[in-house]
């Protein structure tokens, strides 16, 4: 069956738009993937900073037993609330531990779980998406009525009632945090599905006889990923951010396990009296890591947008 | 627009109701799938298993959840949302009392946060591209991504520990000021409403801080949107075609700015039904003592019955902020018409 579709390599293509040419063999198809990739990074300063910033928390995430000698979770006995110095970049906390060590360590755990319910919620978002969209019906209904009460009260407050319920458990935040972002992922696809649904080149496949969830998968999923890629990203930045304010809260991830909301909301006790080390380095982290996937999300647009500016 | 605009409100109010049981049908179910309970912390450490299993009797716990629900429902119709067991006081009093304390901080701040974005994005959208632009789309970015609450422990490090010039983060008032008698529930009001000025001026300089943290942070999300709704605008064929007749730059960035009004009331409703929840995390900060901390309190005590109240009120609110974003459009918009 030889139908036009949309060649392999753009759909493995993480960022920059279709390849040059239709590469068939694999490593045309990386190549050009690495190329566009490339491009993008090139693009503009905000792509470059962007990329810049995730990679290097990436790395620093998964080298941070290599790379720092100082155990996280290591009490420094009488050097309780230590100011930044040579040996502690960060100083110490009220625990006596060692704040750069743990935020750097951090880092595993707020990518962990962001990434993790980013994850879970476009593989469930866009099949839900999809279903929607293309068959519509009772089903497509009463999921919009449900993702309308959703919508109907803050997510934060929502996510805090829930993972306090569930207590200390990454596996409850993952879950809520997926539950909150696959309405965003259900709404964007169902919408591009309906404009797609209806183009030549699906006719097209639908009259050659494709089966239904082979036009979905393979004529109309691949042509909705440009939204979806930079939807992404601003889920990811989202979703940091709401690890972090569950934990500053109290609820979910608690000391003295490395986390960037748990650590401020320890230090927050201290910022009155002048001690602002333990609580602004994991806030500075935290800042530079949504900055990173916010910048990417805004690039991604304009690479992605004909109509720059 | 008299008579359709009564039917309009009347057809959204009734619209409410589905969905305040939704959300309370969503809340009772999720803060019982846990296993923490709050006649384990009303019984305290040294309890008994059968101690627990006598208060959750007596709190009506142990009996099946849709049971449970049906009795809190029969109850919240007639105005009685439950008890609660930190304060042993009954919740449609408690949020009533907290309400306007918490109403107060967030409209000052969303009326900051809409005179920040708007101004900050309609200036960066007049110079795009130029050296102003840039770094106020830096700004932006920077306020985009700073957390609520990371953002209100800076000011308190900064304004408070470092220069001085705020007071301490610890409620609406210094202590030993004498307090207005209760007109609204809102301080700075009753106690201007009243003539007791030294309060309102302590009371003003208490606000300020939590207010500021509100208007650079929610309001950067705003300045993006509006930038992004006037350089839509300012390319518009309206707007190209009063320039090619001559109009003055002024009235240019006026017409733009107009036409993106619309967009812009969109974008607040959901920006500040986002805000809500950091909002409540805010006067957590500054022991605000508002609905806010309340509900964050009784989420982490585990009072089931002020968590529901809570989640309630705050759907009410985010409907009412859509709501009115949804007929100021109308009001504006003739492109708009309410059905």
């Amino acid at each position: 069956m030889t139908v036009p579709t949309t060649p392999d390599a753009s759909a493995g293509l993480p960022i920059g738009g279709p390849p040059a040419h239709v590469d068939h063999d694999q490593p045309g198809a990386a190549r050009a993937a690495a190329r566009g990739f490339w491009r993008f990074v090139r693009s503009s300063p905000a792509a470059f900073t962007g990329t810049t910033i995730v990679l290097a928390f990436v790395v620093l995430a998964a080298l941070a037993d290599v790379l720092i000698a100082t155990d996280p979770l290591q009490v420094f006995g009488r050097d309780l609330l230590v100011a930044p110095n040579s040996e502690h970049w960060f100083g110490t906390d009220g625990n006596g531990m060692d704040v750069f060590a743990r935020t750097v360590h951090a880092i595993r755990i707020d990518l962990l779980i962001s990434v993790s319910a980013v994850g879970l919620s476009i593989v469930v978002g866009v099949a839900l998406g999809l279903i929607a969209g293309y068959r519509g019906g009772w089903f497509e209904m009463i999921l919009l009525r449900v993702m309308d009460v959703l919508q109907a009260f803050p997510a934060l407050i929502l996510a805090l009632a829930v993972v306090a319920a569930a207590q200390e458990s990454i596996t409850a935040v993952i879950a809520v945090i997926a539950f909150l972002d696959t309405p965003v992922f259900i709404r964007m696809t169902r919408g591009q599905v309906l404009s797609l649904r209806e183009a030549m080149y699906v006719e097209a496949a639908r009259s050659t006889g494709n089966k239904p969830w082979r036009i979905m998968w393979r004529h109309i999923m691949p042509n909705t990923l440009p939204p979806l890629i930079i939807q992404t990203a601003v889920r990811l930045a989202w979703s940091v951010m709401i690890v972090s304010s569950l934990a500053f809260v109290g609820v979910g991830i608690q000391v003295p396990t490395p986390e960037w909301g748990a650590m401020i909301r320890h230090g927050s006790a201290y910022v009155t009296s002048g001690q602002w080390w333990p609580s602004v380095f994991p806030g500075l982290a935290l800042m530079l890591l949504v900055l990173g996937f916010n910048l990417l999300a805004d690039a991604i647009q304009d690479h992605l947008d004909p109509r720059k500016d | 627009m008299g008579k359709g605009l009564g039917r309009y409100l009347a057809y959204r109010i009734l619209l409410l109701f589905p969905l305040l049981f939704g959300v309370s049908v969503l809340t009772f179910l999720l803060v019982r799938l846990g296993d923490s309970s709050p006649a384990v912390m009303v019984a305290g450490p040294t309890a008994t298993e059968a101690q627990i299993r006598d208060i959750e009797a007596d709190m009506g716990l142990d009996r099946s959840v849709p049971v449970q629900y049906w009795t809190w429902l029969t109850d919240a119709l007639r105005g009685d949302l439950g008890t609660s067991w930190m304060s042993n006081r009954p919740v449609t009093e408690e949020l009533w009392e907290k309400l306007p304390i918490t109403l107060e901080l967030i409209g000052f701040g969303i009326l900051g946060a809409i005179l920040f974005g708007v101004l900050v994005g309609v200036a960066s959208a007049v110079r795009q591209r130029g050296v102003v632009d840039q770094v106020l789309r830096i700004i932006t970015l920077a306020g985009v991504s700073i957390p609520l609450f990371w953002g209100a422990l800076l000011m308190i490090t900064l304004f408070f520990t470092v220069l001085g010039w705020a007071p301490a983060p610890l409620g609406r008032v210094d202590r030993g000021m004498a307090m207005p008698p209760h007109l609204t529930g809102m301080l700075v009001l009753d106690s201007v409403l009243s003539g007791y000025l030294a309060t309102a001026v302590s009371a003003l300089a208490h606000l300020a801080l939590p207010v500021l943290t509100i208007t650079l942070i929610t309001g950067a999300t705003i300045a993006k949107q509006a930038r992004a709704a006037m350089v839509e605008t300012l390319g518009s064929p309206a707007v190209r075609y009063a320039r090619a007749c001559g109009m003055s730059e002024r009235g240019v960035v006026w017409l733009a700015f107009r036409n993106a009004v619309p967009d812009l009331i969109g974008y607040f409703g959901i920006t500040f039904s986002l805000a809500l929840g950091g909002a409540a995390i805010t006067e957590l900060i500054f022991s605000w003592g508002g609905l806010g901390q309340l509900g964050l309190e009784a989420i982490t005590n585990a009072d089931f019955a002020v968590v529901q109240g809570f989640i309630l009120v705050m759907g009410v609110l985010t409907a009412l902020i859509y709501l009115v974003a949804d007929l100021l459009v109308a009001a504006i918009d003739p492109r708009v018409k309410l059905q």
